[in-house]
């Protein structure tokens, strides 16, 4: 399929619409859904993390990387918003924090390994929900919204900065 | 019975908003290969669907290359979910 040198090695893009269009249709995966997310998305991470790494690997590197932007993939894998991600997190930084105060020092090293498993598990939950249904799972936060919550939370920073 | 949308009804443009669909935003170019034409009837595809309101593209540089991305509205995604289930009502008895 691929005719233009820039496009080879992209075997995925016809598989991904037989793909989406049988889920649309059918309400159910059917033929070459194991092609979507491609293959290069899976191995590479997500596009905002591995921009840099495409500069430094040349050009056909970064055609395929570019190729496509999944905000679901940005705010659930990247910046762990989901449920399973926020909830690990949020309770081995609070035992870490309490560990630390109390100088129980194997206490913060088991939170920091638990929480990076949960992390990890979540974005690994959501990837294959995102396999299973792209349409519904492609949807995310949007640069905007992550522009706004960046700039709070460089406001809290310096907050944090100007009282202590 | 819903009515199918002729203006998504042809497969090129069908096959435009249900790749846009599983995605935020994706790239002209990549889109021209999946749907393996030229660039001149991919931008006729896409501006009948810009004329309408389905689909939405910007102008964007990328180390020093002039990209396009294009995205799918709200509209164009409501449209969709309509003609899929316009689809779906056809081919419902279908064995």
């Amino acid at each position: 399929m691929p005719h233009d040198p820039e496009d080879r090695g992209r075997p995925w893009l016809q598989p991904t619409v037989r793909a989406t269009s049988s889920r649309l249709v059918c309400g159910c995966p059917r033929g070459s859904t194991r092609r979507w997310p491609p293959r290069w998305l899976s191995r590479s991470g997500p596009p905002p993390t591995a921009s840099p790494l495409s500069r430094a690997r040349g050009s056909p590197w970064r055609r395929q990387i570019n190729g496509v932007r999944v905000d679901g993939l940005t705010s659930q894998v990247v910046l762990g918003t989901g449920t399973l991600a926020t909830g690990i997190y949020v309770c081995t930084f609070g035992a870490a924090t309490r560990a630390a105060f109390e100088s129980q020092w194997w206490i913060v090293v088991a939170a920091a390994v638990v929480g990076g498993t949960g992390y990890a598990l979540s974005a690994r939950q959501w990837w294959r929900a995102y396999q299973q249904d792209p349409v519904e799972r492609a949807g995310g936060v949007s640069p905007r919204a992550l522009a706004v919550l960046a700039a709070v939370a460089c406001l809290g920073l310096v907050v944090l900065l100007v009282n202590s | 019975m819903q009515r199918l949308d002729p203006l998504i009804h042809a497969p090129a443009r069908l096959q435009v908003v249900t790749t846009l669909s599983a995605v935020s935003e994706a790239e002209f170019v990549t889109l021209r290969t999946a749907l393996d034409v030229s660039d001149s009837v991919l931008s006729k595809h896409i501006s009948a669907l810009a004329e309408a309101g389905y689909v939405r593209s910007r102008k964007s540089v990328h180390a020093g290359r002039r990209t396009t991305w294009i995205t799918l509205t709200p509209a164009g995604r409501a449209a969709l979910r309509a003609h899929v289930a316009a689809l779906r009502e056809l081919i419902a008895d279908v064995d």
